[in-house]
């Protein structure tokens, strides 16, 4: 698998990014933060997002359909009311209306699982890991290609099995490499907070890398 | 962020190692999303846009929408004033009869126009009344 540096964006998807302006952003201080450009409209801001919004979503929910529609409705949202916002903003806010819609999701989901499980209908979907539909890998590399989704679904699992707030602060701090501020506006909580949720995920996922080899 | 460097003690990954390899999976798998979900995320992203761009035209049209009723509905409360103002001296008239109760129409309105009739009807007598002063005069002067 091709390794890259923490610093180095993950690219944008479509043309839409192509047609657009883009102002260089500030580089964290920190190194830990992945600098982005800032879009220069909310369009090309969402295009850039896009594909990193639906995986994280899909790494919570498990599911490539709830992803999609969580990640449209975010999409909407953010458009709808914040809009006119500076659009060094629409990260922290995009991303929170996206967690909500996460969360929203996971409850409901627990609700029906317990509702099912009265009626005596209840399927396992927190134990039971049942095999991911992925599309027909045309690429000249089947086997790494393979060895990356395995990679990946290990990854989502262990984020999986964390508890929903250490989940949220390493999604977003980590995997989408937002600073400690704006995960902590889209999380809705204190930086120390974040720091403690972040820590703790860490502590949970040192043991699991093994398996993302 | 608390980061941890290499956990020598049980050979356990640090932090940074965990992030790289765990953005480094995440990056891969972004880049190598499939056509289907590609597709509908563009499609979501677009119908985001129209929408967005669907308001920022409700937004200049609402207030131009609201002004010109404000306009119409001034237009109508001007326009329907001097109705108004005309309207007692029209409606006097039949108020009248309303106002007059049990009173029968031969009661009423000869009182107001049987005096109206016999001027016009006695015009004549004195237009020609007028006509004769000298006579009228002089037999006044003879009776004396």
């Amino acid at each position: 698998m091709r390794e890259t540096t923490d610093a180095e964006p993950i690219p944008a998807s479509g043309a839409a990014m192509n047609a657009v302006a883009l102002l260089e952003a500030p580089i964290a201080a920190s190194g830990v933060e992945v600098s982005r450009p800032v879009a220069a409209t909310i369009e090309a801001f969402l295009a850039s997002v896009e594909r990193r919004a639906w995986r994280i979503a899909e790494i919570a929910l498990r599911d490539p359909d709830e992803a999609l529609d969580a990640v449209q409705d975010a999409m909407l949202r953010l458009v709808r009311h914040y809009s006119g916002k500076p659009a060094e903003e629409w990260p922290p806010l995009f991303w929170g209306v996206l967690r909500r819609r996460i969360t929203d999701l996971q409850r409901r989901r627990a609700v029906r699982n317990r509702i099912m499980v009265w009626t005596g209908r209840a399927t396992n979907d927190d134990d039971e890991e049942l095999p991911e539909w992925e599309a027909p890998d045309l690429g000249p590399d089947p086997s790494r290609a393979l060895a990356s989704r395995q990679a990946h679904a290990a990854m989502s699992a262990a984020i999986r099995a964390l508890p929903r707030r250490q989940q949220q602060a390493f999604l977003l701090r980590v995997l989408e490499g937002l600073d400690v501020a704006d995960t902590a506006k889209a999380m809705g909580c204190s930086a120390g907070s974040v720091k403690t949720h972040l820590s703790r995920a860490m502590d949970a996922l040192r043991t699991k890398l093994e398996d993302w080899r | 962020m608390n980061t941890r460097p290499e956990n020598t003690i049980e050979g356990l990954p640090g932090d940074a190692e965990i992030e790289s390899r765990s953005r480094a999976i995440f990056r891969n798998a972004c880049e190598n999303t499939d056509s289907y979900h590609a597709l509908r995320l563009g499609m979501a992203r677009r119908k985001a846009a129209h929408v967005g761009k669907a308001r920022v035209t409700s937004r200049v049209w609402a207030p131009m929408a609201g002004a010109a009723a404000c306009c119409a509905l001034v237009i109508g409360v001007v326009w329907m004033n001097p109705a108004r103002q005309m309207g007692p001296a029209t409606t006097a008239v039949p108020s009248t009869p309303v106002a007059a109760g049990n009173d029968t129409p031969e009661e009423t309105t000869p009182e107001i126009g049987s005096t109206q009739m016999e001027m016009v009807q006695d015009l004549d007598f004195y237009r020609w009344l007028a006509a004769q002063p000298a006579v009228a005069s002089a037999r006044n002067r003879g009776s004396r």
